[in-house]
């Protein structure tokens, strides 16, 4: 019962900040999601590990499933991601700050973490750039709610793929349109809502394909990378981990196991991922349709969003 | 109001473009399926109680600003 669990975390003083299905499901997009997807700031991760290990004293079955890194900061804060069962029904899947998680969300780690809240529609639509089809579908549904709800620009900030191009085109002859389109935030992170205005209109269907499936295949090459590195982990390492007698000691076999063999960060190479595909999507045909290559990879990647942030920050004024 | 500072680009857009642009989806589909197979459909998508006691964050921030990825 995904309801009481989370009923138990915010009795407890828990916080998580909920993304994924359940969000959909609060604003009337999906009719059912059996998981729950929380965000756990680093200084939740304890909490939440003693709370999975009483919930196993008190008689339920808690198992961590295969493809899983320790709950813990070191990798959950770097994109990796931990799944837990408990009584064969109820998935729990955590995650430290999500890839592609927006400016806001991470904030909210460092200013609110004991808080208990849902992920904004807005916030979802960035988390939902993958390869992932169903994501796609996921992404037009949030579109249409948040232009329902009156905030145009946001649906716009996460329209891709034809239904950008039609929006385009039914508007770029508008001079008011164009200006308040440049001038908008919108055009920040996405050169092609810029490059859109003025583009010829197969050109601009291809770039508009380009852009998304750039979104596509770094998902891809991204789950590519974690899947291979945990299938070799867990076969590995399954037989110590499973070996455990309860949640506790099979959580504790599993963190030593990552101390000596689990990479804290689940991407080796953030440049030469984004550059790939930047390449396979055929984004590379336009140099100015995507930001250069480090800008994507601070989207991509927020810990090097705030790396880059803490950075400018250090460096006195000129 | 600052020339520089960013607005929604939709204040430009001409009343009839902002009403296309902000045609619901449940409008759309009230008109496609009947009024009767769409309130059973909203009914069905009702949220559960629990999920809507729990604080949503705002679309925007406290300076209208959507929260981006750069």
């Amino acid at each position: 019962m995904i309801d009481r669990i989370v009923q138990e975390w915010r009795t407890r003083g828990i916080g998580v900040l909920i993304v994924g299905g359940q969000v959909m499901l609060a604003s009337g997009l999906r009719e059912q999601t059996k998981d729950l997807d929380a965000c756990l700031a680093a200084s939740q991760c304890p909490t939440m590990l003693e709370w999975l290990g009483e919930k196993q004293l008190q008689g339920a079955t808690v198992e961590i499933r295969a493809g899983s890194a320790p709950l813990h900061p070191d990798w959950m804060s770097r994109g990796w991601t931990c799944h837990v069962e408990i009584d064969g029904k109820d998935r729990l899947d955590f995650f430290g700050i999500p890839l592609r998680a927006p400016n806001r969300l991470v904030q909210r780690f460092f200013e609110s973490p004991a808080e208990t809240s849902l992920a904004s529609l807005t916030e979802l639509g960035y988390l939902k750039r993958t390869e992932r089809a169903q994501y796609w579908a996921d992404i037009d549904l949030i579109v249409g709610r948040l232009r329902e709800h009156g905030d145009l620009d946001a649906g716009t900030e996460h329209l891709f793929g034809n239904a950008l191009v039609e929006e385009l085109l039914a508007n770029r002859q508008s001079s008011e349109y164009r200006e308040a389109l440049l001038r908008g935030q919108q055009t920040d992170g996405r050169p092609i809502l810029r490059l859109g205005l003025t583009a010829p209109v197969d050109e601009l269907r291809a770039m508009a394909r380009a852009e998304q499936r750039f979104w596509e295949v770094a998902g891809a090459l991204r789950s590519d990378e974690i899947r291979d590195t945990l299938k070799a982990f867990w076969r590995k390492h399954a037989g110590a981990i499973r070996a455990g007698k309860d949640f506790r000691e099979r959580h504790s076999a599993l963190l030593v196991a990552a101390q000596s063999d689990l990479p804290v960060s689940p991407i080796r190479d953030p440049l030469a991922l984004i550059n790939r595909a930047r390449a396979e999507s055929g984004a590379d045909r336009w140099a100015q349709l995507l930001p250069a290559t480090p800008a994507l990879a601070a989207q991509y990647f927020p810990e090097r969003r705030m790396h880059l942030a803490a950075r400018l920050q250090q460096e006195p004024s000129t | 109001m600052n020339s520089n500072e960013k607005r929604p680009f939709t204040e430009y857009l001409s009343p009839e473009a902002r009403e296309r642009l902000a045609r619901s989806r449940d409008e759309v589909l009230k008109e496609h399926w009947g009024p009767d197979r769409f309130e059973a459909y909203r009914a069905r998508f009702k949220p559960p109680a629990w999920l809507a006691a729990i604080p949503q964050l705002p679309e925007r921030d406290d300076n209208g600003r959507l929260p981006g990825l750069t």
